[in-house]
């Protein structure tokens, strides 16, 4: 149903692919796997005409569906034949709430507006969002965001779906919902990863990796990293009596999450498990300054912290590494730490990144990367890892937390992966019903 | 530019049918510049201060109204550049720092920016993205000018929480005992991602199927008290023009 054989170079002349290659049939499930950078989401773009689209680039090659050229069409002349869920949530929401989302693309479709109804409503129920209906999507958590996207592209159910690191930022429970979806879905599907997980296994009839520009069959390496190692001692992060309020002002209701006791040594691993939207973000910002907390207080070592004073002591590395960075170039972004040149090199070398890297440019795990670097060399006593794992291979996510570890720095890693949990070190906590607690 | 600046609410201006509620904003910004006398230029800035604060509670209208302070501020520093030649308003050591008409002037312009951008920011707070596109449809403006129009009111609060999400990024790398954030690298940031978001938005929308069909018009029902509405949105904007 889709053949294609693309090669692909940016603008500013950065091949990507040469002769990328590869076969879809009706009904096909394919999961390509490699690492950030690699060119997934480029792909991805490629094939609903995101690209070369507004940022140029040249495409050579072809691509069909049914035997029809898709590479001469318009983005939305394909978007019944394919359409892609993004890796970065923000990049594809434009509009004021979860049901406008949904409702512009049918409207562009040209349906009735019963038929509207049916399938957003219909899609919202699927993905656990028909009470977030009139809600602003820049007041969802990311595990929402994620399912508001995936809804949009259930909702106008083209040929082929292409899910871009679609898992990530998902709860265990809508994992699985989703690894469910896409056994039984009659569409084709493509599935971009950074990393195996295990609702990819007997999922896929085929899995292939980007590996220098084309597509190989996929074998599992043997990973190369260690178990992160913790190196306790030093001072002591705690929140106590902590009552933390989320608001959705475009819908007039709130969430509350409550914290009876969180504790944080230096150099200790503390992993963080939840549904979506159950405040694990919230908490991560109460904690490092960014939310005040509507009561409890918030100390190191006995010493009670302001809202202010928390910034210098915990780094907060978000869920969506765009969030926090603006400036142009890598080695801008690591400058503005005040880092010794010695130290950004040293750092840039064990991140494999380069200096001379334009931000914007960046893949979304190589954006991740940056983050990291950048908090590393601010040296903060404790890190908050806010879904770190996800978009990063393996071996770079390990590389990232016993880097961490090994500078003396305690991290809460919040994460939706129980085999990630289930490997790194430490204690584990849960929010389950509005409250933290131990797992 | 997944932002909306929509809050809850069962106020009256809430309530406000969408068509009359956007001649409202048009005719208030626009009469806003006719007007000239001291009494008149005030009313212009408290109106839709005190409808904010009935709407959406004093919280909520500070956030609006404290976005605007840097502004007035950079206005008021300039009141020594206005009307140089006016009536001497205050001097020091014999130089006249500013004239009575140069302050005048610059209270007129606080006024009417203090004015438009309220009127402007009760029109978001209000109505959702969607019930804007339809207003403006009913006014016989083409769906993409709608759209467009609607996605052009929302980019400066875009902007607004573009630079809290920048300052925020800022300051967790801020060092001990340093408060704030850079202004300047916070501000080339804002103006990078504003420039970046233009394509990235461009692109979105026409894979989401913008320009495939044009969307045909749907008919708005009148509430009660249609009539009613459009009185007080085209009275109380006119009403000014009487004060003097």
């Amino acid at each position: 149903m889709l053949t294609a054989d693309l090669s692909f170079s940016y603008a500013d002349g950065r091949d990507i692919f040469h002769s990328l290659s590869f076969s879809l049939k009706k009904g096909g499930k394919i999961l390509i796997i490699s690492e950030p950078g690699s060119g997934k989401s480029t792909l991805s773009r490629i094939l609903t005409g995101a690209l070369p689209g507004y940022t140029g680039g040249t495409i050579t090659g072809h691509a069909e569906i049914d035997g029809k050229d898709i590479l001469s069409l318009l983005s939305y002349e394909r978007m019944e034949m394919i359409g892609r869920v993004s890796q970065n949530t923000d990049e594809l929401l434009l509009f004021s709430s979860v049901e406008e989302e949904i409702s512009f693309p049918l409207i562009n479709m040209g349906l009735d507006k019963e038929e509207r109804e049916k399938r957003i409503s219909s899609s919202l129920e699927f993905f656990g969002l028909t009470q977030y209906r009139g809600v602003s999507t820049s007041e969802l958590s990311g595990g929402e965001k994620r399912r508001l996207i995936l809804s949009i592209l259930f909702a106008i159910d083209p040929d082929i779906y292409i899910l871009d690191e679609a898992f990530d930022e998902l709860s265990p429970y809508w994992r699985g919902r989703l690894r469910d979806t896409i056994r039984s879905s009659e569409r084709s599907m493509i599935v971009l990863g950074s990393h195996m997980l295990g609702e990819y296994v007997d999922t896929f009839d085929n899995i292939l990796s980007i590996e220098n520009g084309t597509l190989r069959p996929y074998t599992p390496h043997d990973s190369s990293f260690a178990i992160p190692v913790m190196k306790k001692g030093g001072s002591l992060l705690r929140a106590e009596d902590l009552s933390i309020e989320r608001m959705h002002r475009s819908a007039g209701s709130t969430f509350t999450l409550s914290v009876p006791d969180f504790e944080l040594c230096e150099g200790e691993c503390v992993t963080l498990l939840g549904d979506n939207g159950s405040g694990k973000s919230s908490l991560a910002r109460v904690l490092s300054g960014l939310l005040k907390e509507k009561s409890g207080s918030v100390s190191i070592d006995g010493k009670a912290l302001t809202v202010r004073e928390r910034r210098h002591d915990v780094a907060y590395l978000m869920q969506n590494p765009y969030e926090e960075l603006f400036l142009p170039t890598v080695s801008d972004e690591l400058e503005s730490t005040g880092a010794s040149s010695e130290r950004i090199d040293s750092v840039l070398s064990l991140f494999s990144l380069e200096r001379g890297e334009y931000v914007q440019e960046l893949s979304y795990g190589k954006a991740k990367m940056v983050q990291a670097a950048i908090f590393l060399l601010l040296g903060r006593r404790f890190a908050i890892l806010d879904e770190m794992d996800s978009a990063l291979s393996t071996e770079d996510f390990y590389k990232v937390i016993s880097s961490f570890l090994e500078n003396g720095t305690g991290v809460l890693v919040i994460t939706h992966d129980m085999n990630v949990a289930a490997t790194l070190p430490g204690r584990k906590l849960m929010i389950e019903g509005g409250v933290l607690n131990e797992h | 530019m997944n932002i909306s600046s929509y809050i809850y609410g069962t106020s009256f201006y809430h309530k406000l049918d969408v068509r009359p509620k956007l001649f409202f904003t048009l005719l208030f910004s626009v009469i806003s510049f006719v007007l000239s006398s001291h009494i008149s230029i005030a009313v212009i800035f408290i109106l839709p201060l005190i409808i904010m604060m009935l709407s959406v509670g004093k919280g909520e209208t500070w956030r609006c109204y404290s976005r605007l302070l840097p502004l007035f501020v950079i206005m008021i520093l300039f009141i020594p550049f206005q009307n140089r030649d006016g009536h001497s308003l205050l001097v020091v050591r014999g130089f006249t720092l500013a004239t009575e008409e140069g302050f005048w002037n610059v209270l007129r312009i606080i006024s009417r920016l203090g004015g438009i951008s309220g009127v402007l920011m009760l029109l978001l707070l209000t109505e959702r993205n969607e019930s804007i596109i339809r207003g403006l449809r009913a006014f016989h403006l083409p769906y993409n000018a709608s759209l467009a129009c609607s996605m052009i009111l929302r980019y400066i609060p875009y902007l607004g929480h573009l630079f809290s999400e920048i300052r925020d990024a800022m300051s967790l790398r801020l060092e001990e005992g340093k408060r704030g954030y850079p202004m300047l690298p916070s501000i080339t940031a804002l103006v990078i991602s504003a420039i970046r978001m233009i394509p990235d938005t461009a692109s979105a929308l026409e894979e989401r199927g913008f320009g495939r069909i044009k969307p045909p018009k749907e008919r708005i029902p009148h509430p009660s008290g249609y009539l009613i509405q459009w009185l007080f949105s085209v009275i109380i904007p006119l009403s000014l023009l009487l004060v003097r």
